[in-house]
């Protein structure tokens, strides 16, 4: 066994209950530790469902997942909360806590079920804020916060957890150029803090901004993974996105483009 | 010695409020002469000692748990279902203890069998709830729970409405109502006895989960990404508060409103987090309905249901706070 792998997917079979259809069947990868990589694929693919079979949530039909070298039903609920943690696309937060009080659940793997945050972990509340400049934001209530806010807010939830593994739904979706780059720049700093940072994206941009390492979802299966630029090829790209598109290198970075059926 | 802040002062101050209504409402009535009891009567009049001792005190100590739990229990059901519209009995649990009360109505008679059925057919109404929940193809825990109760408190509720029409409308359908409309006038010790058993483990368990309730009103991938099992954990808390409430609507009858509407006043004076406002809501909750079952035994020569005191005053209090506070999402 591969000794940087932090996650390995072996033969992977997935479908939910209500349904026939497999959404993964025989899917194999592996992410190695301290990079960041970035989930690729059209939409409905599977990305979030596999972070959801990632993180434990989802049990699945058939196939091995190991994190950190151990399957993952091998790891209590508390272990594995101290392991990997998720930032959702989406979060609905039904009662207005304050940014403080919501940051501090993130706290929770290491408080008991029947305790409540003590003043350790509410000086690694203030010191996370603190990293991503929030605290003039302490007491203000979750449902008041603008897109970026509360996706940086949502990321300090993650921080203040600690995990090995933060695993981020479209972290830049829907976020305008200047917040989407702030969040590539806080993604770039957690692996700089020895996190493994594993996002997905619907944008290549985003992937080939900060990604290391990319996995490439086709259908039921992995397309290809590995170092970001063998895996997002024209060839690739064009193939699980069903549009001619071209990977080019202008000024030593890569963007993609449509590629003009006449041109 | 810490620094105590706002929360701390409002706690201090909801303590010895608690404390004082329920000191002085054992002295509020309508003996010797309506309202007042003077305190030195206590130690002249035998009959003030025991009016005092075996009726107001049990009386007293059953509204204060009613209070707490309803309330209590209001708090995590509202959190636990995501939704600032739910209320302690509506998993079946109002409409069952009913349904038991109307049969022990019509075909016992005896008090004894009164409590014993309404709190049967309550627990009956949150495991039929909980299975049909279970069953159900489609939609999310939450969503699929809410459906069940109200599926179930509809089958309840045309129960006793079978259960009604049957009734003697001369001596047993007057009592059904009553019953339906809530109060404590039959407290006695005894029965104040026969609720612990319910009551203490599950105000005990909601209070000690009071902060990790904040995560389990979190979206489900997000509670389990932070070490939760949220469906095991929900259904815990569930059962706990549940099961108080039920003991206790089998001995007050359907006392509405204080399950919805003290959750709310207690999450304006101290913010969404249940650390704070659980606690906060159990001591308003205690506040609140002694002071509406001092109007109920004393204001007029018969008893108000205490149901509809509740109701009138939580409806009042919830139109006050609608229109004289900003209103915040979510609350």
């Amino acid at each position: 066994m591969n000794e940087h792998a932090l996650i390995t997917i072996d033969d992977l079979r997935f479908r939910y209950e209500t349904s026939q259809a497999w959404i993964f069947n025989n899917l194999t990868a592996m992410i190695s530790a301290s990079e960041i990589t970035a989930i690729l694929g059209p939409n409905g693919v599977g990305k979030t469902t596999l972070l959801h079979i990632l993180i434990g949530l989802l049990p699945f039909q058939s196939g091995l997942v190991q994190l950190a070298n151990h399957p993952l039903d091998s790891y209590s609920r508390r272990e594995m909360s101290r392991l990997i943690g998720l930032v959702p696309q989406l979060e609905r937060i039904p009662f207005p806590f304050s940014v403080h009080e919501y940051v501090s659940m993130g706290r929770a793997p290491y408080i008991g079920m029947l305790g409540t945050p003590k003043s350790e972990d509410q000086r690694r509340v203030d010191q996370v804020l603190e990293i991503l400049d929030l605290q003039n934001l302490r007491a203000r209530s979750v449902d008041e916060l603008s897109g970026g806010e509360s996706q940086l807010v949502r990321i300090a939830r993650a921080m203040v957890q600690e995990p090995r593994v933060l695993l981020l739904d479209e972290p830049t979706a829907h976020l305008d150029l200047g917040n989407k780059h702030r969040i590539l720049e806080v993604l770039q700093s957690l692996v700089d803090d020895r996190t493994s940072v594993i996002f997905t994206t619907h944008d290549p941009d985003a992937a080939f901004a900060i990604a290391g390492q990319a996995l490439l979802i086709h259908e039921t299966s992995a397309l290809a993974f590995g170092p970001v630029e063998n895996v997002l090829t024209s060839k690739n790209l064009s193939h699980a996105y069903r549009l001619p598109v071209e990977v080019r290198r202008v000024d030593g970075r890569f963007i993609v483009m449509r590629k003009e059926e006449n041109g | 010695m810490k620094h105590l802040d706002r929360r701390g002062y409002l706690f201090i101050l909801l303590g010895v409020t608690l404390l004082a209504v329920f000191l002085a409402s054992l002295f509020v009535g309508r003996y010797p002469r309506p309202y007042w009891m003077p305190i030195r009567l206590l130690g002249e009049d035998a009959l003030a000692r025991r009016l005092v001792l075996s009726l107001r005190l049990p009386r007293l100590c059953l509204s204060l748990l009613l209070g707490v739990t309803l309330a209590a229990t209001g708090a995590v059901m509202q959190m636990i279902f995501r939704n600032p519209l739910v209320e302690p009995g509506f998993l079946g649990v109002s409409q069952g203890a009913t349904f038991g009360a109307a049969l022990s109505i019509l075909w016992i008679g005896s008090a004894w069998s009164m409590h014993t059925l309404a709190i049967f057919f309550a627990m009956a109404g949150l495991f039929a709830s909980y299975i049909l929940a279970q069953r159900m193809r489609f939609g999310g825990w939450v969503l699929r729970l809410v459906l069940a109760g109200i599926v179930v408190s509809a089958l309840f509720s045309a129960g006793t409405g079978i259960l009604k029409t049957m009734a003697d409308p001369l001596t047993q359908l007057p009592e059904i109502t009553f019953w339906l409309l809530g109060g404590l006038w039959s407290a006695t010790w005894e029965k104040t006895l026969h609720v612990l058993p319910f009551v203490i483990p599950g105000l005990t368990l909601v209070f000690l989960l009071r902060w990790r309730l904040n995560l389990l009103s979190l979206d489900d991938e997000t509670a389990w990404s932070l070490g939760a099992a949220p469906a095991r954990e929900r259904s815990l808390l569930l059962f706990g508060g549940v099961a108080a409430t039920a003991s206790l609507t089998s001995v007050a009858g359907i006392v509405g409103w204080v399950g919805l509407i003290i959750p709310h006043l207690s999450r304006r004076l101290f913010g969404a987090d249940s650390r704070y406002n659980l606690p906060g809501a159990m001591l308003l909750g205690g506040i609140f309905t002694i002071l509406c079952d001092d109007i109920a035994r004393s204001l007029m020569a018969g008893e108000i249901p205490l149901g509809i005191l509740t109701s009138l005053l939580g409806a009042a209090t919830f139109i006050a706070l609608m229109i004289t506070i900003k209103r915040k999402p979510g609350l």
